[in-house]
């Protein structure tokens, strides 16, 4: 008893990391994956066995609902064109994707947090302009975004301080995130409760497994691609439910399992045929450039072959110019006063 | 939500009275300068010396956000922020007003004497009606005629807020709002609540109010879900029917002793898994009791919906969607609700 436990408590901490067996995918297991009832393990095949018809997760109209609502929470396009026209700066957004994902390792918090986190970020700045010049500002941003998902989801929240972790390059008063957590709770009109590919996630993999939960390592392998999706952006043409159709679609067809044009026909119901099977199509791609499926690491490292991910490299040549050391050491300098002044004054604009 | 930028919230509203007083901040009655309405606002202080924005709230307004069409959950109009006379930041969530809970309506029940059964009243009222206080047999009567309407009510919101993937957590009445003269019901104070729609998750035991709290959640688990919020209906409709909370349990221990005492002791026999949840012990063996031992006023069809509200293995709970369709209510007009 207490060893399995222990055994499945260890496997819920090391979601992303963890390579199994085939052996350990037991049916307990695998139910505790997908059920909402997980107060035990072995009764859950049993759950699923005496009523096949009721999902665990979202029902068919709560999918529906979800979808209808998750452009409220999709930066989409707009963010997108901004990224790729220069008006957002690229180079600032992946600095501080990378911090996040590190803070987020760092704390060990589940995959979907960190996809919070970017919905934050990046909705916020297709709705804000942050002072250009200012690279504490995105440092700021990320932290605060950082800090409102934590509170949100996670069941415990670090202070301030340690929650800059990192190597960051500025840290912050916990009266400096507060404004700034106030300022992103106000842009983004308080809808933070993010719809993410995880959203759908469970729901499409056991539809397209004929209502029967997926192996644990189909799980895993798609929390990973989703994850892997983030870093980039060239996913964010695409919504939420679209990324989860696509890599469920994947992952399944990866494994064959099921009948592919079987899989199509059902998600084609919830998703746009020629999205889907373009994403599809990308999820492959970035499943190959990232070589070995279940190195973490190198997934978080990949670039996206585009010329987004050229650009990419360029911003990366130029952070590790002598010049931009110079830069960063002024900015450093400069950073407190500039700093107190922009809050202010952002502050005081809402207030009026 | 549209910002109205122009005014700032003292401005914008008149306090009235304060009405509540929680663990973030008061509630008072409010008018709006503007169009005269009245509202509840909620305030928010926030010190600037702790961590920002407080997760209560962050989750309360994030999810009245996110289901704000349904007529049962109390609708969120506004946040605004403002500054108190020390310059402090404050946060003012802005409430459709509502007059009561149902806490105060149960209570006000209460003080006028013992439940007289439903079908009674019914047998009473068409044979001698004038041998009985009028008072008294028109407060009995207005509840017995209400009760399946406020229990339709409290599941309807309920399915709304788990269709939408959010665990309510500490549904009991005084969460519970309530129009008096419409006899509308919504549910309230969502500081506790949660989405549930994430993968592989734990959460921690952060419900508060024990009365409430489900078998599973007293025992340990970590991972609950949608079951939790159904005992606390469970709990919720034996209170109105006898206008005395079911299970009331001054410690966990006490409180899970209270449930054994009616329910019978759970087992690996009626609850699979039981004896391996983190806060089992050996317990004073009881064999189950008939609910209506407890509720005694209650019929046979609503003996049976509260049966399997209280079911102890979580997946055998009822649904609220299903509670719903459940034959208690099958003579209920549902036209305006």
């Amino acid at each position: 008893m207490a060893p399995s436990f222990d055994f499945a408590s260890s496997l819920l901490c090391t979601e992303d990391s963890a390579v199994f067996d085939e052996s350990h995918n037991n049916g307990g297991t695998m139910m505790s994956m997908m059920g909402v009832y997980e107060d035990t393990w072995s009764p859950r095949k049993r759950h699923f066995d005496e009523e096949p018809d009721e999902l665990p997760l979202l029902s068919d109209e709560s999918l529906a609902m979800m979808v209808e609502k998750e452009c409220q929470h999709w930066p989409g396009l707009r963010c997108l064109n901004k990224l790729q026209t220069g008006d957002l700066d690229f180079g600032a957004r992946m600095e501080a994707v990378d911090w996040i994902l590190k803070v987020r390792s760092h704390f060990g918090y589940c995959s979907r947090s960190s996809l919070v986190i970017q919905n934050y970020l990046d909705r916020f700045l297709c709705a804000y302009e942050l002072p250009k010049g200012r690279v504490w500002t995105m440092q700021l941003l990320a932290v605060a975004c950082l800090s409102l998902a934590a509170k949100l989801d996670e069941t415990e929240v670090p202070l301030s301080l340690d929650l800059q972790v990192g190597e960051s390059k500025f840290l912050f008063e916990a009266k400096t995130i507060q404004r700034m957590e106030l300022l992103v709770l106000s842009t983004l009109k308080w809808r933070m409760q993010a719809i993410t590919p995880f959203t759908f996630l469970d729901y499409f993999l056991c539809k397209i497994n004929d209502d029967q939960s997926p192996l644990r390592s189909s799980i895993m392998r798609s929390i990973q691609l989703i994850s892997s999706t983030a870093r980039g952006i060239d996913f964010l043409e695409f919504k939420p439910s679209e990324i989860a159709a696509a890599v469920a679609m994947y992952v399944m067809g990866e494994t064959q399992t099921v009948d592919t044009g079987k899989a199509t026909s059902f998600l084609i119901q919830h998703v746009e045929k020629e999205r889907l099977l373009k994403c599809v199509k990308m999820i492959q791609e970035l499943s190959c450039n990232s070589g070995s499926a279940k190195d973490s690491s190198a997934s978080v490292t990949c670039l996206p072959q585009s010329p987004i991910g050229v650009l990419d490299a360029l911003c990366f040549s130029y952070k590790s110019d002598d010049t931009n050391a110079g830069s960063s050491v002024n900015s450093s300098h400069n950073s407190p006063v500039a700093k107190r002044r922009k809050l202010n004054k952002t502050c005081g604009a809402d207030l009026l | 939500m549209e910002k109205t930028g122009v005014l700032s919230a003292k401005e914008a509203f008149e306090k009235l009275e304060k009405v509540g007083e929680g663990t973030y901040g008061k509630v008072y009655r409010a008018r709006e300068k503007a169009t005269g309405k009245i509202v509840a606002l909620k305030k928010t202080r926030l010190h600037e010396d702790e961590e920002g924005v407080p997760p209560t709230t962050l989750r309360e307004v994030s999810i009245l956000r996110m289901l704000s069409r349904d007529p049962h959950v109390v609708r969120l109009m506004d946040v605004k922020q403002g500054q108190n006379k020390e310059g402090k930041t404050v946060l003012y969530l802005v409430f459709e007003y509502m007059d009561t809970d149902l806490k105060k309506f149960i209570r006000s029940f209460r003080q006028s004497g013992e439940t007289i059964p439903p079908h009674i009243i019914k047998v009473i009222l068409s044979i001698c009606p004038s041998i009985f206080n009028i008072r008294f047999f028109f407060v009995h009567l207005f509840l017995s005629i209400w009760l399946q309407s406020l229990m339709y009510q409290l599941c309807k919101g309920v399915a709304f807020c788990h269709g939408h993937g959010i665990l309510h957590r500490d549904l009991k009445p005084h969460n519970l709002l309530m129009d008096r003269k419409t006899m509308m019901l919504k549910i309230a104070d969502l500081g506790l609540a949660r989405a549930f729609t994430v993968p592989i998750k734990k959460y921690t035991h952060e419900i508060l109010t024990l009365w409430y709290r489900a078998p599973e959640v007293l025992l340990g688990a970590t991972h609950y879900s949608m079951a939790v919020d159904m005992w606390s209906v469970g709990c919720i409709f034996a209170e109105l029917v006898t206008k005395q909370a079911l299970f009331p349990g001054d410690s966990e221990l006490q409180q899970l002793l209270h449930i054994f005492r009616l329910l019978g002791t759970p087992n690996e026999d009626v609850w699979p898994g039981v004896s391996k949840l983190m806060n089992w012990h050996e317990y004073p063996q009881w064999n189950p009791q008939s609910l209506s031992t407890a509720v005694p006023s209650l019929d046979e069809l609503g003996l049976d919906l509260l049966s399997q509200m209280l079911k102890y293995e979580p997946s055998k709970r009822i649904s609220a969607k299903k509670a719903m369709e459940h034959v208690y209510f099958d003579d209920l007009d549902k036209r305006h609700l």
